[in-house]
């Protein structure tokens, strides 16, 4: 290995341990309950020492800003409760980073108000980054599944922006040079990536990308996408369908992102500032002319994607969607167009509190009592798609059984569910079954289950289906399946109604707009 | 295989803690989460867990700062130790880069440990990685019962058992109370970004 190399490896090394010495050591002793894990402190924090010169970059975390000396990333010049709001917020971030939550995301946005009320009101860069962060956070918590990769990335280099400008008293200019590419970057995680559309210096992020990639996914037909999926089979997609329907309606429906107006080229506080009583300054006025633009181009693409579903039958729901969607747009155009004829209010609070997701498909009442399961495992069963409790899921077949094989059965024994003759059940089952001696197991049988609501000699029989198996407090017995099984979660929108009075296996319903799902459980 | 994105200059290494069921891996975890300064970690995510078990795994994320100009994170991970989890125990092996071994010394678990370094030896191999390269730390937990009537095993019988052959760095440990703790945590840290930085970042230096 050649001396250069070797010098390399050994700097890296001597490196590595003085970061993980310094920063992987207990700040605080604490002891944990070894059978509730519950954790108590017995020893405060130690009180804070100064880091040595050198290690400021390592907790900093990458800043983007590597020109500036290291020196001015040392909080000095700041307070106790300061200092502790900056780690705070180090650690909130942190976590946003791997976890983009709505509480994570409440909770960032909280700090950086305290952080904001400790920090020069007369800022004006800094009055703006915090604006734009607030901005940044309400996209995030609106829309966390598209919020960019660079997201959280961009807010820690901010932060850290933030925390050089609090550290000590720094010339206007310097505070403008700290800031600007803070600034650029914020702003340009909240823009498009359309180049097109480059010119304006507000743009909205359109979700009618997503609307035509999901329609063509629907038609099935020209997209690869769809055509793939058609390998599956027609009962699962099915039942993906019914499942993902109203995911994906939230998805599409979700309105734009908050469309941020962006620096204007001139001095930001010029700019920001209202010219005379009653009147917007020029380069907002361009803003807002260009948002208008924006919005008009926006809803011209909706309308033929309305019209395309409204003539379709089967598209309803994609229909109303894309009607909601255009008539939200129509609304943000509306609002802009007053705030340009001076109705400044207005536009200030489309601004300062993004209109709520108005088309966002809610429940028609609210729910009277919650579902007692939050998780439930679905598939159709003798036509009809129920769900079923996950918990008293004992066995579930992967593959299709010939059905032919179980007809004219009332109970079938467990030890029929076996691949080979001498190999064992037991580890086929899950939850109280798999508790149980191999030799119960192996003398058990359980009745074949009749769909509490279909009439069997009336249901469709079906050459090939799936077994599940349903055990909970000693009872239990066999459910013959037309498809696979699938978990679902519970979403609020789900409106759970309980049998009032129970005779089968029945116990309520989950209900949402027309959508009807029965839920049955052993007990 | 580390996660190296060389655009933005940051390092993800992942460390497994792997170990037979109830030996203390989540609360090696939990000690690190609750006593280290909170600007050098992220939140703690226990994903699926029920009652004091862990079903799927726990993460915790850990930021190492910058090394020759690389932000280093360090992402710790459990798996699920009961035997019964092993797809998910494979799973979250994916991609690791170092592993602590936790062992318990109650005796009743010493096959237990056994299996499960087999396990891991086998979970390793089948995604082409050979344990005995790996970066490995031995950790012996619960050494506070050996001053009980409760009979464990000694740290040579431990050593015996696991460790005669891989002759790695070991760990006494009292995870509950933190010690040994952050002293395996330094070591497989050590090793693990040391062996992600020869291997994967000096041509990029």
């Amino acid at each position: 290995m050649p001396n250069s190399q070797k010098e390399k490896i050994s700097k890296i090394t001597t490196e590595i341990d003085n970061a993980v010495d310094d920063l992987f050591n207990a700040y605080q002793q604490v002891e944990i309950d070894p059978t509730t894990n519950e954790v108590r402190t017995v020893a405060a924090p130690a009180p804070k020492q100064k880091e040595p010169p050198g290690t400021g970059s390592a907790t900093a975390g990458p800043t983007g800003l590597d020109f500036l000396p290291d020196e001015l990333i040392e909080p000095a010049g700041l307070d106790v409760m300061t200092n502790d709001l900056l780690s705070q917020l180090d650690h909130s971030l942190l976590t946003l980073e791997w976890d983009v939550s709505l509480k994570n995301i409440e909770s960032t946005r909280s700090l950086f108000k305290k952080l904001q009320g400790e920090t020069d009101q007369a800022q004006p860069d800094l009055t703006r980054a915090f604006e734009i962060i607030g901005l940044l956070l309400d996209a995030m918590a609106e829309s966390p599944q598209s919020v960019p990769t660079s997201g959280p990335k961009v807010l820690k280099d901010a932060l850290a922006a933030i925390k050089k400008i609090n550290a000590q008293p720094l010339p206007a200019e310097k505070i403008t040079e700290i800031m600007a590419p803070v600034l650029d970057d914020l702003q340009a995680t909240m823009l498009t990536e359309d180049d097109d559309e480059e010119a304006l210096s507000g743009k909205t992020v359109t979700i009618l990308e997503e609307a035509a990639g999901l329609t063509l996914a629907m038609q099935g037909d020209d997209s690869s996408e769809a055509a793939g999926s058609r390998t599956k089979t027609e009962e699962t997609l099915d039942l993906k369908f019914d499942l993902v329907e109203e995911e994906k309606q939230a998805a599409v429906v979700k309105p734009p992102r908050v469309t941020v107006p962006a620096a204007p080229q001139a001095s930001p506080k010029k700019a920001m500032t209202r010219t005379s009583a009653g009147q917007l300054p020029e380069g907002l006025l361009k803003v807002i002319q260009a948002n208008i633009s924006m919005l008009s181009i926006c809803i011209d693409r909706v309308l033929p994607l309305e019209n395309l579903f409204a003539n379709k039958t089967g598209y309803d729901k994609l229909h109303v969607i894309n009607k909601k969607l255009r008539e939200q747009l129509e609304l943000q155009r509306e609002s802009l167009t007053r705030a340009l004829a001076g109705d400044y209010q207005s536009f200030a609070a489309i601004l300062s509190n993004p209109p709520p997701p108005k088309v966002s498909p809610k429940p028609e009442e609210p729910a009277s009592s919650p579902c007692p399961w939050p998780n439930l495992t679905i598939a159709r069963w003798k036509g009809s798609l129920v769900a079923f409790v996950p918990d008293q899921i004992g066995y579930v077949s992967t593959k299709t059984a010939t059905a032919e094989k179980f007809a004219n059965l009332t109970n079938l024994p467990l030890k029929r569910l076996k691949k080979w003759p001498w190999s064992s059940i037991r580890k086929l089952f899950r939850g109280e079954l798999a508790n149980k001696q191999e030799s119960t197991l192996q003398r058990m049988e359980l009745p074949i289950l009749a769909h509490p609501g279909v009439l069997q000699a009336l249901a469709e029989p079906r050459k090939e289906i799936y077994i599940l198996l349903l055990y909970g407090n000693d009872t239990g017995g066999f459910a013959f399946l037309d498809s696979a099984i699938a978990e679902v979660t519970v979403s609020k929108q789900w409106r759970w109604e309980p049998v009032q009075k129970r005779d089968s296996m029945l116990v309520g319903h989950l209900q949402m707009q027309n959508e009807h799902l029965p839920v049955i459980s052993l007990t | 295989m580390a996660l190296i994105d060389l655009s933005k200059k940051e390092v993800h290494c992942k460390i497994v803690y792997y170990g037979a069921g109830r030996c203390g891996k989540t609360t090696n975890l939990l000690y690190i989460y609750n006593a280290m300064n909170t600007k050098n970690r992220g939140k703690m995510l226990t994903i699926d867990t029920k009652g004091d078990r862990t079903l799927f795994f726990d993460l915790l994320p850990l930021n190492l700062g910058k090394i020759s100009g690389f932000d280093i994170r360090i992402q710790l991970y459990t798996v699920p130790g009961q035997v019964m989890y092993a797809a998910t125990r494979k799973l979250v092996l994916k991609g690791v880069d170092g592993i602590v071994f936790v062992a318990d010394p109650l005796r009743v678990r010493k096959e237990r440990n056994k299996e499960s370094l087999e396990d891991l030896r086998k979970n390793l191999k089948d995604y082409h990685l050979n344990l005995d390269e790996m970066p490995l730390v031995m950790q012996y937990n619960k050494r506070d019962l050996a001053d009980t009537p409760i009979p464990t095993l000694t740290i040579a019988e431990l050593e015996d058992d696991l460790n005669k052959e891989l002759k790695r760095k070991y760990f006494e440990a009292i995870a509950i109370k933190g010690n040994g703790v952050f002293e395996t945590l330094k070591e497989i840290s050590k090793q693990t970004v040391h062996q992600v930085a020869v291997k994967h970042l000096l041509t990029t230096l």
